[in-house]
């Protein structure tokens, strides 16, 4: 019964430094990669700092970009998202509620989910590409704002849908039904008890999705903005500059070194925005809860 | 509150799934009407080396070469250091800290890819043309290793869930077996969190090779596989970044745009596929992001 | 399977020393006082039953002998744990130098759930132990009979044990983890309540292991089921509010208890601590 006959001392002591090998190991990757990430953040916050100046905010870029602000990139940014977001939203909303109170059978839900959160996978110069085929070419829209905000909006759907489900589907039974005994009908019953937790849900994937599209480059590189000369766009069909792109644009002048230095303030604006949007995300979720869920 | 005002309400939300339900289809389909052209006139000859076409050469073959090892050597840096870093968090780290390191990783998680390619033209190019001496920093390797540190946070914050979802009985069980800590989370944490860790790797390997802000900038457009085959420090060509570089560049309608748009949805199928069956993987609900 | 009519247990008041003596031991999570001033001696070779309350410390006291506990966040102790099984002898194991991953292989757990790993039930039965030496792969095949066995498993799995553990019932699983724990030849066993998540049939062939292994091991048993406590234990200790209320032996116990709440909790299971 002694633990001596089945092991000797020295076998403990080798896995002991093993252990402390594999701890050690795993303690260095982990710092290494804190480093690299922390990084990056200061790399953008530091040069972004010194470009940055309420000039630099307020005044229009001239130059391709070289010389001047961004004021009209940020208006543009913007306005694509005010436009994706007023497009996509009852859309997604819409599907949210269909998904949940009308759509009974399994098959129908699975495929459903398929084709609506799928979306989410395609890569984002797809989504460019496909804009530029079918809007600017096909139905001849030409290159313009209005095109890029459809686009980001298709974008966000299947985010917006999500958590608008997801807000949906944890409403307890108890409220439907109620509701249905005071003698509501379905769709009232939609717009009493359904509409004001997707809503809420709703707004919080919108907000997901909108720090999403803010930086997004390559949907709307092709279709929607301009490099220069573009103020703001007189109408729904006009080109429109943004941040993302001109921050592409400016980097394809890096040996530029006011260019360079642009770039990093453009960058910083644009992060700044899409953590704006985050937190918001993030507020929401925890103010807006559902009621059952408090 | 009249039957005509809920016909409206279940007309408006059927329409709306209708348009969100159609849209994948749709832009399948247009990719693929758009794509016709080049299958039908150079078919096979897709799949040769040169590009080239004023010339009519369309061979795409050193685009999904590109695309492959950028992809596949990002991810072999990317894998093992965020699972050994979601093992500290998940593992290691007190739980008083972990919610300063999610939320860190979320907004990591959440910088714009352009932003990633003007990190790697102003530094990453830079350094790596000084290391390897090279006549340009934008290479196959500098595409590498920038999408590894951009898919980073991701895989470490998916395998951390993974890890931290592994029900507490099964370590104490091990340790209530005299484990040490390491055999602990290899013989019974890292199994039990196998299939989730596989779906977030198929997760991360699709955005990898969808990605294309980061890697058009740093990768130098060039329409070569390298000589020899395992030399990555020259520059190269992705799917994505050929797409990114080229579209504006090609005429509508031409053969040339067929061709492009004939890679475009190569590129989505097996993305697609990728993101399909990582969602198998995903035990624990974390569907769909 | 037979259900064995449980013998009565002899006077067990032994002379030799204690196995385990615990010393005024107080355990805190998160500040929170658990144990008080704990004090207990167990004898070697039977099967000692700590009953009380829920809430009242049992598991925190167990978990606390194979220092299980090191691993919750906010567990902080104070006090002695002496072992003395023939390898540690006279020993605190909360001593700075102890090995606890070699203390933990002389003293086996058996939890509440049936806690198999995701593997077959060869690989279960040997996962402690191949750590602890590199067997052969005769050595593995008889470490496995031996063992499933020792658990009156074998009849029952010896043609299936590469299949997944998780295909057995509940029950089995259970004497699975037990085996599994034998395997690495402690010789202590604890275990906290290992019966409430099974059906009566398995918990029955449970408690008539237990009865077999006192033979050659020394049986901590945690359980607030007082007819289990009555069918098994030699010795009782009744806790509450993270202190001894009263230990004895079951007859004494059961029949003449020292204190009022020892006697209201064994008959009515209703405690004032």
């Amino acid at each position: 019964m002694l633990l001596s006959d089945i092991l000797k001392l020295e076998d403990f002591m080798n896995r002991k430094w093993i252990n402390k090998f594999f701890l050690l190991i795993c303690w260095l990757v982990t710092v290494a990669s804190a480093l690299t990430l922390i990084f990056l953040l200061t790399v953008i916050v530091f040069n972004g700092a010194q470009a940055i100046n309420l000039d630099f905010l307020f005044t229009c870029s001239r130059d391709f970009g070289a010389e001047g602000g961004i004021f009209y990139q940020i208006i543009g940014s913007i306005l694509l998202i005010i436009g994706a977001s007023l497009i996509s939203f009852p859309i997604a909303l819409g599907t949210a509620i269909f998904k949940s109170e009308y759509l009974k059978n399994n098959f129908l839900q699975r495929l459903s989910s398929i084709l609506v959160y799928g979306l989410n996978g395609i890569p984002s110069i797809i989504f460019g590409i496909f804009g530029l085929i079918f809007f600017v070419h096909f139905l001849e829209t030409g290159i313009s704002w209005f095109v890029g905000a459809v686009i980001l909006a298709i974008m966000i759907i299947p985010t917006i849908v999500l958590a608008a489900y997801q807000s949906i589907n944890s409403i307890p039974k108890i409220y439907r039904d109620s509701a249905l005994a005071l003698g509501l009908n379905r769709w009232q019953v939609i717009l009493k008890v359904v509409f004001p937790q997707g809503i809420s849900g709703a707004i919080t994937g919108l907000l997901i999705g909108a720090a999403r599209a803010i930086g997004e480059t390559a949907p709307i590189m092709f279709i929607a903005t301009a490099f220069s000369g573009v103020e703001m766009p007189g109408s729904l069909f006009e080109p429109v500059t943004a941040l993302p792109t001109h921050i592409l644009a400016l980097a394809q002048h890096a040996t530029d070194s006011q260019a360079l230095k642009n770039a990093w303030g453009t960058s910083l604006v644009l992060i700044i925005l899409v953590f704006v949007f985050s937190v918001s995300a993030l507020f929401t979720r925890i103010k807006l809860k559902p009621v059952s869920q408090r | 509150m009249s039957a005509y005002t809920s016909k409206i309400g279940k007309g408006y939300v059927l329409s709306s799934t209708l348009i969100s339900t159609a849209m994948i289809l749709l832009i399948l389909a247009v990719l693929f009407i758009n794509s016709y052209g080049a299958i039908i006139e150079v078919g096979w000859k897709l799949f040769t080396l040169k590009w080239n076409p004023p010339d009519a050469r369309f061979g795409i073959l050193s685009m999904l070469y590109g695309s492959l090892v950028v992809t596949f050597l990002s991810l072999s840096i990317a894998v093992p250091v965020g699972v050994l870093t979601a093992v500290f968090t998940a593992e290691i780290l007190p739980s008083k800290y972990r919610i300063y390191v999610k939320s860190s990783l979320e907004l990591l998680a959440g910088i714009p890819s352009i932003i990633y390619g003007l990190i790697g033209v102003a530094f990453f190019s830079v350094w790596i043309g000084e290391l390897f001496n090279l006549p340009s920093g934008r290479t196959i390797f500098t595409a590498a290793i920038l999408l590894s540190i951009m898919i980073l946070p991701t895989i470490i914050t998916l395998c951390d869930d993974a890890i931290h979802n592994v029900p507490r009985k099964y370590r104490e069980a091990a340790r209530g077996l005299g484990l040490y800590k390491y055999e602990v989370i290899l013989s019974s944490v890292l199994p039990i969190a196998k299939t989730d860790i596989t779906g977030t790797v198929l997760l991360a390997l699709g955005r990898a090779l969808g990605e294309t802000m980061a890697v058009m900038l740093v990768i130098g457009s060039i329409d070569k596989i390298p000589q020899p085959f395992y030399n990555f420090l020259v520059p190269g060509q992705t799917v994505t970044s050929k797409l990114g570089r080229e579209i504006a560049e090609s005429a509508f309608g031409s053969l040339h745009f067929s061709v492009m748009m004939f890679m475009g949805i190569v590129l989505v199928i097996i993305v697609l596929s990728l993101t399909f069956v990582a969602q198998r993987y995903f035990k624990t609900g974390r569907l769909y992001e | 399977m037979n259900k064995k009519t449980v013998e009565s247990s002899e006077l067990v008041d032994r002379i030799e020393s204690p196995v385990i003596e615990i010393g005024k031991f107080n355990v805190w999570f998160n500040g929170i006082h658990i144990l008080r001033d704990f004090n207990m001696r167990f004898r070697e070779n039977q099967i000692t039953c700590i009953i009380g309350p829920s809430g009242s410390g049992k598991s925190t006291l167990i978990r606390s002998i194979n220092r299980i506990n090191d691993d919750v966040e906010g567990f902080a102790y104070q006090g002695d744990i002496i072992l003395n099984n023939g390898h540690i002898n006279g020993q605190n194991i909360y001593h700075n130098g102890t090995d606890v991953n070699l203390l933990r292989t002389q003293i086996g757990m058996v939890f509440q759930k049936p806690c198999v790993f995701p593997k077959s039930i060869y690989e279960n039965v040997l996962f402690g132990i191949k750590y602890l030496k590199n067997l052969s792969k005769q050595e593995k095949q008889q470490i496995v009979e031996e063992n499933l066995k020792a658990v009156s498993l074998w009849e029952e799995v010896s043609n299936r044990l590469y299949d997944r553990a998780v295909t057995l019932s509940i029950g089995q699983q259970q004497r699975l983890c037990i085996a599994r724990s034998l395997a690495v030849k402690p010789s202590i066993i604890l275990l906290d309540e290992p019966t409430s998540s099974l059906d009566h049939i398995s918990s029955y062939a449970i408690e008539n292991l237990m009865l077999q292994l006192k033979k050659q091991y020394t049986i901590i048993f945690v359980t607030h089921n007082i007819f289990q406590a009555k069918r098994i234990a030699d010795y009782l200790v009744f806790m509450c509010e993270g202190q001894v209320i009263e230990e004895g032996t079951k007859e004494k116990l059961f029949s003449n208890p020292d204190k009022q709440q020892t006697g209201d909790y064994l008959s009515n299971e209703y405690c004032e601590c």
